[in-house]
C-alpha cells in the first residue's frame, strides 16, 4: 500500500484522531463531503456515520475496536430480546446478561491488572500480571506497551455506560429497541463523543436517528463557536498550564516546593476543567453540525455553591447516569434496597483487594450487621443511614470508574463526605438562604478548595506522590522563595487566572458574546476561525517554561 | 444550512490557513522586541516529519533483560574467556544485550581507573569495611532520584545499609530517602547561589554549603550569653528502600566551634548519649556505632554559639554507602572555590573511594560557539577532587538529552553534542571514567521519546526524567558500572588460574 494511504488508513499509536489534531478536521471535512450527499437518506445517513465512526474508533483505537463491535452486537440482540419477552423473569435474566457483559468486558480490559495483581498478593498465588489490552495490542499491532501498565481500550468506559443505559432502557420501556444494527451501531459509536463522552442515553439520542437534518443559522453559529471556545480551552488554556507547571510538579512531587506543588494543584483544577469541557464543547458543536444534539455535560462547575451542586454542573452526562442507573435503583433518598447491599459489598471486595489484606472481610461483614441492626433498632435513623450509604457508595463506585486504585477510592470518599457534610450542614446554616454577594463568594470559594483538595488523589500518580505532596505543602513551603517563584511561573499563573476570570464571567455577559459570534456573517466567522487557529499555535509552539533556579 | 454550505465552511477555513502557511516566513513574524508570531510553514506541510523522535523502546526492554548475573555471564562470554560458565539464554541473546551496555569510556582505554574502588568493594564484601561513593550533581539527581537505585543495587551486591551523607538542614523539607526535619533556628550558608559575602572563609565542606544554628557572623550581644538549642531528626521513609531505612553508625561532621556546646542523642524520644564538645579550630567528627540497626534518630545541640555542621552521615559499619550531593543550577564548578584543607580533611575522615560527577545540563542553555572554557573548567574541578581525595576514582556520567522547543516538535539543543564532547575531554584529560548519559538514553532527539513514554520516562520540561525514567537510567549505569567490576574479577581469576 502506497505511504500515503497506510498514513491515512492504518491505525498508528502516535498520529490518533483527536480533536486537537489537524489529522482530525482533514477527517472531519472527508466525513462532509459524503454526507453532505446522503444527508437525506436517514437510513444510509446512519449506516455512513457508523462506518465513519468504526474508522473513526481504529484509528484511534486499533483492534480494540473488535470490543466496540462485541458491545454492539451483544447489546443490539439482548435489547431485542428483551424487548421480544413476555416473561418477567426472562427479561430481568436479559438485561442482567448486559449488564454483566459489559461490567465484564470494562473488568477485563481496565481492571484486570488489578484483579490479577490482588489475587496474587491475597493468596500467593503467581498469575501473571499483565494488562491484556496492552498485551493483544502489542501481539497484533506489534506495540511495545509495557504489559505492566493499565492501558484500557479508548472510550470504553464510555461506551459500555451507554450500551448498559440501553439495556436498562428497554427493560423499564423507557425506549423502544432499535430495529436496525446499523441505526443501534451508529447510536453506540457516534464518532463525537464515542472517546469522552458525553454518555449520551438511548432515550434522547435514538429518537434522533429517525429525524430528517435541520440546522438553524444559530445552531450553526452556536456550533462553531462551542468548537473555537472548546480548542481555546483545551489548547491554549490547558495544554499551557498542563506542560509548563502540572505535569513536572506532579511527575516529581518531592522536589518542588509547597508553593509550586499547590498552584499545581490549582493549576490542576483549572485545567482538567478546560481540557475536559473543552472537548465536551468540541464533541458537541461537531455533533451539531451533522444535525445532532449530544447532552449538555458542564455548565460553570466552579460557581457551584457546595459539593452536590458541583456534581450537577461537572461532567452531567456521567453524573445523572450514575443517579439513574445506580443511585436511584439503590434507593436513592428514600431507602436502602437489595442493590444498595450489592454496591456496598462490591465496594469493599475492592478495598479489601486494594489493601490486600483478607483480614478485613470479617471486619467489614460486622461494620455491615451493624450499620443493618442499627437501621432495625432505630427506624427513625433508618431512612438517614441508607441514604447516606447510597450517596456514599454512588460516589465510591464513581471513583472506582475512573480507576483501580486507593487515590479514586479517596477521592470518590471525599466527595461522598462533601454531599453528605453539606446535607446537613444547610439545615442548621444561618446563612443557607442568604443571597448576599459575599456569601455567595464565600461558599464558591469554598466549594472550589474543597474539589480542588480532593483532585490531590484525582490526579496523584501514586498514594506516594500524593503525600509527598501533602508534606511539601506543609513542611516544605518555601515561603521565602514565593516571590522568586511568582516571577519565574508569572506567565503560567496568569493564564491559570485568566480562565478563572472568564468562567466566573456572569451568564449574561457569555451569553453577550456568544449572540453576537453567532450574528456574525459567515466570512467573519472564518476569519474569527484562522485569528484563533493562529492565536492556539502560539501558545503551541510557545518555548518550553525552563526549570526554575533559585538557591539551592 | 445544508452541509454542503457547513463543508464549504470548514474548507473555507482549511484554504485561508493554507495560505497564510504558503505565505508565512520560516523565522516567524516580530512584534515586538523578541515577541514572534509564528505558523507553520510551507516547509511544514511539504517537508514530511522534518524532526523524528529517537526510537527508545529497544534501549529499555533490553536493559530491563539484564540483572546482576546476567551482566556477570556476558562478560564470562566476551572476548577474555570462553571457558568460563555461560548461560544459553544468555549466549544467544549476548551481542544484543552486551550492545544495550553502554559502556562506561577511560582515556587511554585504561580501565584501572576503577580498579581503586573494585578493590576496596571487593574487601568490603569479603572482610568488611565501608565504601563510600559520592554522587554529585545538578537537579538531575535531586530528591534522591538516579542515586536511590545505584545505592540500592550496590547495596544489595555488596552489602551495606543506610542513605550515607545529608546536611544538617534542608533548603525546603522534601522528602529525601529519609525523612528528615530541622529545627527552625538553622541556617544554611551555601557556596552557590545565595551566597553570604560577609563571610570571611571559604569552609563549606562537601555539600558546599555548612549550617549553623546561631549567625556565623553576629554583634557581640547579650544574646550570647543565653544557650541555642536546635534539633535534627530523621525517621525512616515509607517509600525508600528498605536497606535505606536504617543505618548502624551516625557521624556528624562540624568544626570551628569557639566555645564548647552539648550535644545530645535521642533514639525513641530516649536520651542514648550525651557529650560536652569542646571548641576546636579544625573539622572534628562526632561518631555513634549502634549495637543494631537504627530506623530513628534525634540530634539536639546546645550552645551559645554554634559549630559549623558539614553534614550528617548515617552510614552502615560494613558495605558501600552512596551520598546523594544534588545542587539545582549548578554547572559543578564551586570544588576549586571550597577551602581545600576543609574539604581535605572532611574527604579523608568520610574515606570516598568514588565520585560520580553528574553535571552539564546547566551549561546547555547558554549558547555559545565554543566550550573549551567549560573543559578547562570541569578539568580543574576534577584535578581539584584528585588532590583533596588522593586515591578516589572519578567517573563524570554526562548530561541527558535535553530539547529546545522548534515550533510544535522537540529537537535536541544544536548546542548539547558540544557540551558532553568539553564534558568528555574534561573527563579524559584529568584520567577520570566518562559515562554518556546522552547516548545510553538514544542519543539525539530521545528525549521526547522518553517524555512521550507510557508510563513517562521524563517530565515535560524536556530535561528531567520521571521517577521512573530514572530509576531506568540508574540502572543503566550501574549495569555499565557492573560489567567492569566483573571485568575486573574476570581479569583477577584468570590472573589466578594462570599463575597457578
Amino acid at each position: 500500500m502506497p505511504g500515503f494511504l497506510k498514513e491515512i488508513f492504518i491505525y498508528d499509536q502516535d498520529t490518533p484522531l483527536i480533536f486537537t489534531r489537524f489529522l482530525f478536521w482533514g477527517f472531519y471535512a472527508a466525513v462532509l463531503v459524503i454526507y453532505s450527499v446522503i444527508y437525506k437518506k436517514k437510513a444510509l445517513r446512519n449506516a455512513y456515520l457508523f462506518l465513519v465512526s468504526l474508522f473513526f474508533y481504529y484509528k484511534t483505537g486499533g483492534l480494540f475496536f473488535f470490543i466496540l463491535v462485541f458491545s454492539t452486537l451483544t447489546d443490539f440482540f439482548i435489547g431485542l430480546a428483551i424487548y421480544n419477552s413476555k416473561n418477567t423473569l426472562t427479561r430481568k435474566l436479559y438485561v442482567a446478561l448486559s449488564v454483566f457483559l459489559n461490567l465484564g468486558v470494562l473488568a477485563f480490559f481496565k481492571y484486570d491488572y488489578f484483579f490479577t495483581d490482588t489475587i496474587n498478593a491475597v493468596f500467593k498465588t503467581n498469575f501473571e500480571v499483565v494488562t491484556h489490552a496492552a498485551k493483544w495490542s502489542n501481539l497484533f499491532l506489534g506495540t511495545h506497551f509495557d504489559l505492566g501498565k493499565i492501558l484500557p481500550p479508548v472510550g470504553i468506559s464510555f461506551f459500555t455506560f451507554q450500551t448498559i443505559s440501553y439495556s436498562v432502557d428497554v427493560y423499564k420501556g423507557k425506549v423502544e429497541p432499535v430495529r436496525s444494527i446499523l441505526d443501534f451501531g451508529f447510536y453506540v459509536s457516534f464518532f463525537p463523543q464515542l472517546v469522552s463522552g458525553p454518555i449520551v442515553r438511548a432515550a434522547h439520542f435514538i429518537p434522533q436517528l429517525y429525524k430528517d437534518f435541520a440546522l438553524s443559522r444559530q445552531e450553526f453559529g452556536q456550533a462553531v463557536f462551542l468548537i473555537l471556545n472548546g480548542l481555546m480551552k483545551k489548547m491554549f488554556v490547558g495544554d499551557y498550564i498542563a506542560v509548563n507547571l502540572i505535569d513536572r510538579v506532579f511527575a516529581n512531587p518531592h522536589t518542588y516546593t509547597g508553593f509550586e506543588n499547590l498552584m499545581a494543584l490549582y493549576g490542576y483544577s483549572v485545567q482538567v476543567y478546560c481540557d475536559f469541557s473543552g472537548y465536551t464543547d468540541i464533541a458537541i458543536g461537531i455533533a451539531l453540525l451533522m444535525g445532532f444534539y449530544l447532552p449538555v455535560n458542564f455548565n460553570s462547575p466552579y460557581k457551584a455553591k457546595n459539593t452536590g451542586e458541583f456534581w450537577k454542573r461537572w461532567h452531567i452526562s456521567l453524573s445523572s447516569w450514575l443517579k439513574d442507573y445506580l443511585y436511584i435503583p439503590m434507593g436513592g433518598n428514600r431507602e436502602g434496597s437489595f442493590f444498595t447491599w450489592i454496591s456496598l459489598s462490591t465496594i469493599l471486595v475492592f478495598v479489601i483487594m486494594l489493601a490486600g489484606k483478607l483480614w478485613l472481610a470479617p471486619f467489614f461483614a460486622a461494620m455491615i450487621l451493624v450499620i443493618w441492626l442499627l437501621s432495625r433498632l432505630f427506624p427513625a435513623l433508618k431512612k438517614n443511614i441508607t441514604t447516606n450509604i447510597n450517596i456514599m457508595l454512588t460516589m465510591l463506585l464513581g471513583g472506582l470508574w475512573h480507576g483501580s486504585a486507593w487515590t479514586f477510592v479517596m477521592w470518590g470518599g471525599l466527595n461522598g463526605i462533601g454531599v453528605i457534610v453539606y446535607k446537613y450542614w444547610r439545615k442548621i446554616s444561618p446563612y443557607e438562604n442568604s443571597n448576599h454577594w459575599a456569601v455567595n463568594a464565600w461558599k464558591i470559594f469554598l466549594t472550589f478548595n474543597f474539589i480542588t483538595f480532593t483532585r490531590i488523589w484525582f490526579r496523584g500518580e501514586t498514594w506516594k506522590g500524593t503525600m509527598d505532596l501533602l508534606r511539601q505543602v506543609a513542611a516544605g513551603f518555601g515561603g521565602n522563595q514565593v516571590p522568586g517563584m511568582v516571577a519565574a511561573y508569572w506567565k503560567v499563573f496568569l493564564m491559570m487566572a485568566f480562565a478563572m476570570v472568564v468562567h466566573w464571567l456572569p451568564s449574561p455577559v457569555k451569553d453577550w458574546y456568544r449572540e453576537w459570534f453567532i450574528r456574525t456573517p459567515l466570512w467573519l466567522k472564518i476569519l474569527i476561525c484562522v485569528v484563533v487557529v493562529v492565536l492556539i499555535y502560539q501558545v503551541v509552539s510557545a518555548g518550553i517554561q525552563p526549570f526554575i533556579y533559585f538557591q539551592f | 444550512m445544508k452541509p454542503l454550505r457547513i463543508l464549504l465552511f470548514v474548507v473555507s477555513v482549511f484554504l485561508v490557513l493554507f495560505a497564510i502557511a504558503l505565505y508565512f516566513p520560516e523565522e516567524g513574524i516580530v512584534l515586538t522586541g523578541n515577541l514572534k508570531l509564528h505558523f507553520f510553514t510551507a516547509s511544514d506541510i511539504f517537508r514530511k516529519n522534518a524532526v523524528q523522535y529517537a526510537d527508545i523502546s529497544g534501549i529499555i526492554n533490553r536493559n530491563k533483560l539484564l540483572n546482576d548475573s546476567v551482566i556477570s555471564a556476558l562478560v564470562a562470554t566476551a572476548e577474555e574467556s570462553d571457558d568460563m560458565v555461560a548461560f544459553d539464554t544468555v549466549r544467544a541473546n549476548a551481542d544484543s544485550l552486551r550492545r544495550s551496555i553502554t559502556r562506561i569510556e577511560f582515556p587511554e582505554n585504561d580501565r584501572a581507573i576503577l580498579f581503586g574502588v573494585f578493590d576496596a568493594l571487593n574487601r568490603v564484601r569479603y572482610k568488611g569495611g565501608l565504601v563510600r561513593i559520592m554522587h554529585y550533581g545538578d537537579s538531575q539527581i535531586e530528591g534522591d532520584r538516579m542515586t536511590a537505585l545505584i545505592r540500592n543495587r550496590l547495596q544489595k551486591k555488596f552489602g551495606g545499609h543506610g542513605v550515607g551523607l545529608v546536611p544538617a538542614s534542608q533548603l525546603y523539607d522534601f522528602s529525601f530517602s529519609i525523612l528528615q526535619e530541622s529545627s527552625d533556628n538553622w541556617s544554611r550558608y551555601p557556596l552557590y547561589g545565595n551566597r553570604d559575602t560577609t563571610l570571611q572563609h571559604s569552609r563549606y565542606g562537601p555539600f558546599a554549603s555548612f549550617c549553623m544554628f546561631t549567625p556565623a557572623i553576629r554583634e557581640k550581644t547579650a544574646e550570647e550569653s543565653s544557650n541555642h538549642i536546635a534539633w535534627i531528626s530523621f525517621r525512616k521513609s515509607p517509600y525508600s528502600y528498605s536497606n535505606t531505612k536504617t543505618f548502624s553508625q551516625c557521624r556528624i561532621f562540624y568544626g570551628y566551634n569557639k566555645e564548647p556546646f552539648l550535644n545530645e542523642v535521642f533514639i525513641n524520644n530516649q536520651r542514648y548519649d550525651a557529650d560536652i564538645i569542646s571548641p576546636s579550630t579544625k573539622p572534628e567528627e562526632i561518631r555513634w556505632i549502634f549495637n543494631e540497626p537504627r530506623d530513628e534518630l534525634r540530634v539536639v545541640f546546645t550552645g551559645r554559639s554554634s559549630p559549623e555542621i558539614y553534614g550528617i552521615a548515617l552510614d552502615p559499619l560494613n558495605g558501600v554507602v552512596v551520598d546523594n550531593i544534588a545542587m539545582r543550577g549548578c554547572a559543578g564548578n564551586y570544588f576549586t572555590s571550597i577551602d581545600a584543607g576543609n574539604l581535605k580533611a572532611i574527604f579523608k575522615k568520610l574515606e570516598v573511594k568514588l565520585f560520580l560527577l553528574q553535571f552539564g545540563g546547566n551549561v546547555v542553555p547558554h549558547v555559545v560557539e565554543d566550550y573549551g572554557y567549560y573543559e578547562k573548567w570541569f578539568y580543574r574541578q576534577i584535578m581539584c577532587i584528585r588532590e583533596v581525595c588522593p586515591g578516589a576514582s572519578v567517573i563524570v556520567i554526562g548530561l541527558s538529552d535535553m530539547s529546545v522547543k522548534k515550533k510544535n516538535r522537540f529537537v535536541t539543543y544544536p548546542n548539547l553534542e558540544k557540551v558532553r564532547n568539553a564534558l568528555k575531554n574534561a573527563a579524559f584529560e584529568a584520567g577520570a571514567g566518562y559515562w554518556d548519559m546522552y547516548k545510553a538514553m538514544g542519543g539525539y532527539n530521545s528525549m521526547p521519546s522518553w517524555v512521550f513514554a507510557e508510563p513517562p520516562l521524563a517530565v515535560k520540561d524536556f530535561v528531567h526524567f520521571s521517577p521512573e525514567g530514572a530509576d531506568i537510567i540508574a540502572q543503566m549505569f550501574y549495569n555499565a558500572f557492573l560489567y567492569e567490576y566483573d571485568r575486573y574479577e574476570n581479569h583477577l581469576l584468570t590472573g589466578q588460574m594462570l599463575r597457578k
